[in-house]
């Protein structure tokens, strides 16, 4: 399946952007994904200086061995849903339209759209050292009718975004207000 | 005295791998219902496959000589019987 059959491109829509978090955001679960496939080995190291025999015994090696296979297993799992849960939040900003898909774990996905025409704010929010340094941060989109609006977070270059998304947003305004309405037609 | 062929164990561990390679399927599914099949997302794909492909080689290579009727024993009443001596 493409991108476009996914958020049902219209016609006349094209896609402008697709953003995702800043792969700097992962860094963490990187680290801690190292330091869990570190312990096997570091466990293995303790168990051969202090208890040398542990590892040859007929029952102890096959237990230890598929203990730690399995917990291998479970380490590549818990890898691979927080990579699922980080790549698959996704904002698609199309010329017509904001698609906010966000990934909660495995089970769990809300998608929700906005027209760029009712776009009445944007914000952007940058905090913190290394959100600076590496210049992502949070997009908060706003519309007329409510106060709650989409929120891009932890994007790369969130101020080219707001002023992108304001562009678009005029363009798209432009072109709804010139559309003819029913009182022109009668 | 309670006893467990070792055996058991290995279909645990048989049960573990069902369970990863299901999760695996699950995500992958994910990716291409998605339609986020990336170069990232295909590289990092074939990472977990390939660790996972190779952890499941390296235990069977590791135990391929192991004697699985071997019996683990998991309570004794003999463990808690025998009373310390102490000497001074």
């Amino acid at each position: 399946m493409n991108l476009a059959h996914f958020i049902k491109q219209k016609p006349y829509e094209h896609i402008v952007y697709v953003l995702r978090r800043h792969p700097i955001t992962f860094i963490p679960t990187l680290v801690l994904f190292v330091i869990l496939l570190a312990i096997p080995p570091l466990f293995y190291i303790a168990v051969q200086s202090l208890w040398p025999t542990l590892l040859q015994g007929d029952v102890t090696y096959p237990v230890l061995i598929l203990i730690a296979s399995g917990y291998y297993l479970f380490v590549y799992i818990f890898f691979f849903t927080n990579f699922i849960d980080y790549y698959l939040d996704i904002w698609i900003v199309t010329n017509d339209r904001i698609i906010d898909i966000e990934q909660f774990g495995l089970f769990s996905r809300t998608i929700s759209e906005l027209d760029l025409f009712r776009i009445q704010d944007v914000t952007t929010d940058v905090h913190g050292v290394l959100p600076t340094f590496f210049e992502y941060g949070d997009v908060t989109v706003k519309t007329a009718s409510s106060n709650v609006g989409l929120i891009f977070r932890q994007v790369a270059r969130p101020d080219t975004i707001r002023h992108e998304l304001l562009r678009l947003s005029h363009e798209d305004r432009k072109y709804h207000y010139a559309q003819p309405t029913i009182e022109d037609h009668e | 005295m309670l006893t467990l062929p070792l055996a058991l164990l290995l279909y645990l561990y048989y049960a573990v791998v069902a369970i990863a390679v299901i999760f695996q399927l699950i995500m992958i599914y994910h990716l291409l219902l998605s339609a986020a099949t990336t170069f990232t997302s295909l590289t990092v794909t074939f990472f977990v496959l390939a660790a996972t492909v190779l952890t499941v080689y390296g235990t069977w290579y590791l135990l391929r000589e192991v004697n699985w009727e071997t019996t683990l024993t998991v309570f004794e009443s003999a463990w808690f019987r025998s009373s310390p001596s102490y000497s001074f």
